[in-house]
């Protein structure tokens, strides 16, 4: 009985010698751990649809739930929705990729060369002190008020973290390990290889979602200030023509895709990452296990 | 035959002044000998350890190996350290490849393989480091080492982050490949019995500044009994001499 459980168990997709049983109860565990953090938005919904029906909420500043859904369906069935989500990604996008490239490029030169530290780290650190969102005036006289004044805003505010997680993560790289290197007769492009590239992705990756974060907080202020397109846009249009269905509509449409940026990051970094010893991969281990 | 000539090196302390390190070290090692060199701490073996693998130069006088002087890292001579130094991304295996890199890759298999099955790691190739306990990663080191096929093997107190059985049982190894591989082995400990245990030579040195002091022969055959009454006595000379 035992032994067929366990042909069972594998032609579930089990591991060696699991147990029918085990795969199933393994699998709803999954499943049920990741739902459960749908619990407090959904109850959260509840209660503000029930205080709506009941009249505890003015219905025009905080529209009850159902209100906000038939605004997103009706921009999503004119096909608004789809070019507003469009350009505020693309915005997003570049400024994502030309601060990650600037940050790259100077956080590498700062790590690895102590004359490029010298010279260029006092400078960086000096314009980071600058809040972010007081360029605005400039990029706008510079750049337009256009899509290059958006992009280079969002750029700017992506640079800092991924430059500060690189800079830094390249000057901890383990001496000792540079030493097995260099007693293996690696050469410098053999020892980025090796070492210093897979020694400073964690901290990289962890750079790239932080300045993602940023990135979107930054298409919102860049949006807010000038714009025609995009779920920025939204928040201002439903602001001057008294629709907080819309605007709470863009805030959640917001929400998700931040969301949904940062989990494909993560995603697309884990297989790289496998490796680390840290509470994290204990935990996947132990779902797997 | 591997020669240090006068070696002598001096680190910047603080407030200026030169700190001599090692101050004028003659030694002469044999092929195929152990050479085990004990002393307090700071009397600069470690350091003498790091100007023979070349990872470390001295500021006065000169090493060579077969006549050739040694001035960075190369294939011949092997290092293991104090603490393993695996890459934590990188698995068992691919932590020995990066050994022989140098090399094509049925050749580099053919290595890795042999490698591990030396230090008896056969099935520990796919593990990742943190996988590994204390002794494995210590083994795997090993491996990384032998399998660049080097004549010479340094070795800085490679077994002292380990429980006394590991040790014991490292030793024993250790002693067994260095047989069939044929290499000079040279290894820094601060323990005697390590010393006794596994030398043909010990070379006792002293701080302030390192130098080298006095040389004891161990000419007992292998395999040495640790807890013979010849080691003991032998280790009661050693401790009168450091």
């Amino acid at each position: 009985m035992a032994f067929i459980d366990t042909v069972a168990g594998r032609f579930l997709g089990g591991r060696d010698g699991e147990t029918a049983q085990g795969v199933v109860s393994r699998t709803l565990s999954r499943i049920a751990s990741g739902w459960l953090g749908l619990v407090v938005p959904l109850a959260i919904l509840v209660i503000w649809q029930s205080l709506s029906v009941l009249g505890v909420f003015r219905a025009n500043l905080v529209p009850p739930p159902a209100e906000v859904l038939r605004e997103v369906v009706d921009l999503a069935r004119d096909g608004t929705l789809w070019d507003h989500i469009g350009i505020t990604f693309q915005r997003v996008f570049f400024g994502f990729f030309w601060g990650v490239l600037a940050a790259t490029v100077l956080g590498a030169l700062t790590g690895e060369f102590r004359l490029a530290r010298r010279l260029l780290d006092p400078t960086i650190q000096a314009l980071k002190a600058v809040p972010s969102l007081a360029w605005v005036p400039l990029f706008i006289l510079w750049f337009g008020i256009f899509e290059e004044s958006k992009i280079t805003l969002i750029a700017v505010g992506v640079f800092f973290p991924i430059y500060l997680n690189l800079m830094s993560a390249i000057r901890q790289t383990d001496r000792r390990l540079v030493e097995v290197a260099r007693i293996n007769g690696l050469s410098s492009f053999q020892t980025i290889r090796y070492i210093l590239l897979p020694g400073t992705l964690p901290s990289y990756v962890t750079g790239l979602r932080a300045g993602l974060a940023l990135g979107w907080m930054f298409v919102i202020a860049a949006e807010l200030m000038g714009a025609s397109e995009g779920l920025g846009f939204l928040m201002i249009d439903g602001q001057m023509t008294g629709r907080p269905a819309l605007i709470i509509a863009s805030l959640i449409l917001f929400a998700l895709s931040g969301q949904i940026t940062d989990k494909a990051l993560g995603w697309a970094s884990a297989p790289f990452l496998r490796w680390q010893d840290n509470l994290e991969t204990l935990e996947e281990g132990q779902r797997d296990a | 035959m591997l020669e240090v000539q006068g070696v002598e090196r001096q680190f910047s302390g603080r407030g200026g002044d030169p700190v001599t390190a090692l101050a004028g070290i003659d030694l002469g090692i044999a092929e195929h000998e152990i050479v085990a060199l004990i002393g307090a701490s700071g009397c600069g073996k470690s350091t003498l350890l790091r100007i023979l693998s070349g990872l470390d130069k001295p500021t006065g006088g000169a090493v060579s190996l077969d006549g050739r002087s040694i001035t960075g890292p190369t294939p011949e001579i092997g290092m293991i350290f104090q603490d393993p130094r695996l890459m934590p991304w990188l698995s068992v295996r691919e932590n020995i490849r990066v050994a022989v890199l140098h090399l094509d890759k049925p050749e580099q298999e053919r290595r890795i393989t042999q490698a591990l099955d030396r230090v008896g790691l056969q099935h520990a190739g796919g593990l990742w480091p943190r996988e590994l306990s204390g002794g494995m990663a210590q083994r795997v080191a090993i491996a990384r080492a032998l399998v660049r096929r080097p004549t010479i093997l340094l070795m800085d107190e490679p077994f002292s982050a380990l429980d006394a059985f590991t040790t014991a049982s490292l030793q024993d190894h250790m002693l067994e490949i260095w047989d069939e591989e044929r290499f000079t082995l040279v290894l820094v400990t601060h323990d005697l019995e390590e010393a006794v245990f596994l030398a043909d030579r010990i070379v006792v040195m002293k701080p302030g500044p390192g130098r080298v002091t006095s040389e004891m022969r161990v000419d007992l055959p292998r395999p040495r009994d640790r807890n013979s009454e010849t080691v003991l006595q032998l280790k009661r000379r050693l401790a009168e001499r450091l």
